[in-house]
């Protein structure tokens, strides 16, 4: 009877470490899950109510769809759309444009010191804060800038060209703030990309261009896609860089939360930050099928 | 097992506190309220609004010192800011925490003021307690005393010597092709971006605002960008990227004091009168009022008033205010042109605030660049 149960408090004690060893990471995720849960499931719960239930100071508010119609069926607002959305794509493809080769040269070069002169020159910037940065553009690009007087003392341009108050300006600020953000995730999977894969390509016939295209890329691709993921999102929902360096001329989602929120016209707000959630999950969701296709594909490579 | 449940549901209710409070400070900042009530241990204690930036707080701490020093258990705090950001804070905290307003009272800007009549914002003030409103001219005080003006803030031209040779005359100069893409404003202070001034001298007016969007609609090019503070105006007028703007008289005169290339000028059809309010926010306690309305008192004295005037520029409503001799000379200052200035009908615009803007946006601002 005894010898029996043996096995059995075995079994139940492999059973409870077994538990324990597979919810370890519970409790580490717990504050980071709390914080989440609190700061944007409410917030998000409170924007839905506040979207169909129009928050005012005086009276009591009734069910009404009003605020989605007034966005949804009005083109102006679609337009809108567009812009946010055109913005955050030239913003992820220049910065890709820029951050890949940027990442891969990093990657490549041998002297410690080098390498890291080229760390502070790329990621120093992000000390600084964005309203100064871009500050700093605005003082660079004005029509009285540096950038113009230079065109103009070259004998390029007579009058100077109007690099801020529209949607260059934007793209240009945009690109350098969020630079970083595509170097970073590029750099640290171009790092991985073992030499004799390409060795073993070349040896096979494959000139620099064809390696590129049928080796080094598929196998960064988990990288750029999560850099691509990270500019858009920071991108499509930035406001301080686009209202600054747009002038109040170029009209962006985030630019309507914050016209509505200042006229305490809560519901619309609230109605336009969902449409912006929506529109980055939507297009997170179809990124990450495409990350999850490129890993598959990475991993069979490296296999 | 008892401990269990007591554990459970302490963790149960805490959570509840917790979410409900979380959802406070979202929403309207409304902790700050509770934090100052938790901290006061039974005595008074209160917020007072005040705009940021110039010299303008420098009025409010010194009558707030002042105040505490004569009535020691009471204290009061200055909170400074914009009316933009802070007063969408104060709605959703009178909504929330109907009893425990984030600000107790202060200073208030015409737009917020009349948008305060509105949502329901403001206590009558009960001028017994207020004896210096006495002094107070009649177009200043509100109806149903919800509120009083306490200064007056011209609203003229501002431009950069450096750029504009011959100097704006009129508000028409706004829209004049000779300053095409060299206007700015704050994108919807409809006291300088020139909708309810273009409005009025086309036929329109506050009422009838089409003329003002038909005249911005085709002329949305003369704006070259739009601000987002009267800081980032000036900004733009000293950089050269604006040449005119409308402005406050007592930011233009305090930002030439301060070296900037800047000249204010009163259009021929006069300065547009912008009143400046101090309110009581509807919620406080009646000790609370009595308290705000002796604080209001005091700014409205004579003293404080004149302090006020020769550190802002910005023109007193009381009677009573003898100026500094410094100011005595500026055009601004003359009776004159206080008496001529053009009044808009604040109340209309604070009816029409949401509508007005999406039509800005959609009229004039997609049109800019076209």
């Amino acid at each position: 009877m005894a010898q029996a149960a043996i096995p059995q408090i075995v079994a139940r004690r492999g059973g409870w470490r077994a538990a324990l060893r597979r919810y370890a990471h519970v409790p580490l995720l717990t504050p980071a899950v709390g914080l989440t849960v609190a700061v944007f499931w409410v917030c998000m719960a409170v924007l839905v109510v506040m979207s169909v239930y129009p928050f005012l100071a005086a009276g009591t508010p009734r069910l009404t769809l009003a605020a989605w119609q007034r966005l949804l069926g009005d083109p102006y607002y679609w337009g809108v759309v567009g812009t946010t959305l055109r913005l955050a794509f030239v913003v992820t493809a220049l910065a890709l444009a820029l951050g890949y080769p940027a990442a891969y040269a990093i990657s490549k070069i041998q002297r410690p010191g080098w390498a890291l002169a080229a760390y502070v020159v790329l990621f120093a910037p992000i000390l600084v804060s964005v309203v100064v940065r871009t500050y700093g553009w605005l003082l660079l690009l004005s029509n009285t800038g540096v950038v113009n007087y230079l065109l103009r003392a070259a004998g390029l341009v007579r009058e100077p060209i109007p690099l801020i108050f529209n949607e260059t300006g934007i793209i240009i600020a945009m690109v350098h703030i969020l630079l970083p953000f595509m170097v970073f995730p590029i750099l640290s999977v171009v790092g991985q990309v073992g030499g004799d894969l390409k060795e073993a390509a070349m040896d096979l016939g494959a000139n620099r261009w064809v390696t590129f295209r049928r080796v080094t890329l598929p196998l960064t691709a988990p990288g750029v896609i999560s850099g691509c993921q990270i500019v858009f999102t920071l991108t499509i929902s930035a406001f301080v860089t686009p209202f600054l360096m747009g002038g109040g001329r170029v009209q962006i989602l985030s630019g309507l939360i914050y016209r509505d929120m200042e006229a305490v016209n809560l519901g619309f707000a609230s109605v336009v930050a969902l449409v912006l959630l929506a529109l980055a999950v939507v297009i997170l969701a179809a990124s990450n099928v495409l990350a999850r296709r490129a890993y598959r594909r990475a991993e069979v490579e490296r296999a | 097992m008892g401990r269990r449940i007591r554990r459970r549901e302490f963790l149960k209710e805490g959570g509840k506190a917790g979410l409900g409070l979380f959802a406070l400070a979202q929403l309207g900042g409304a902790t700050l309220g509770l934090a100052q009530e938790a901290a006061a241990g039974g005595a008074e204690r209160l917020t007072l609004f005040v705009w940021s930036g110039l010299n303008l707080p420098t009025v409010a701490h010194e009558v707030a010192r002042f105040y505490m020093q004569n009535n020691p258990g009471v204290t009061i705090e200055v909170l400074e800011g914009q009316n933009f950001e802070v007063y969408p804070k104060m709605v959703s905290a009178r909504k929330l925490t109907p009893d425990r307003p984030l600000v107790h009272f202060g200073y208030s800007n015409t737009q917020f003021t009349y948008q305060g009549d509105i949502d329901d914002m403001w206590e009558s003030l009960d001028l017994r307690n207020i004896p210096n409103a006495a002094n107070v001219a009649d177009a200043y005080k509100r109806p149903e005393n919800r509120g009083i003006g306490f200064s007056i803030a011209p609203v003229g031209l501002i431009y950069n010597p450096n750029f504009v040779r011959e100097p704006p005359t009129s508000w028409a100069d706004m829209w004049h092709p000779r300053f095409r893409g060299k206007v700015t404003s704050i994108k919807y202070a409809w006291y300088t971006n020139g909708l309810v001034i273009a409005a009025r001298l086309n036929g329109g007016s506050e009422r009838n605002i089409d003329p003002g969007f038909r005249l911005w609609a085709e002329r949305a090019n003369q704006f070259v960008a739009f601000a987002n503070s009267n800081v980032e105006v000036r900004d733009l007028i000293v950089r050269g990227d604006a040449h005119i703007a409308a402005m406050f008289g007592g930011n233009a005169l305090t930002w030439k004091e301060q070296g900037a290339p800047i000249e204010f000028v009163i259009p021929r059809e006069g300065t547009i009168a912008f009143p400046l309010f101090l309110v009581v926010v509807k919620g406080v306690s009646a000790q609370q009022k009595r308290i705000a309305e002796g604080v209001i008192n005091l700014i409205l004295s004579e003293r404080w008033l004149a302090r006020w005037a020769a550190l802002t520029y910005f023109v007193p409503t009381s009677t009573k205010v003898v100026v500094p001799p410094s100011l005595r000379g500026l055009a601004m200052y003359s009776p004159q042109e206080t008496a001529r200035a053009i009044q808009f009908d604040w109340a209309t615009i604070a009816r029409n605030e949401t509508a007005w803007r999406e039509r800005w946006d959609k009229e004039v601002v997609a049109r800019m660049g076209r």
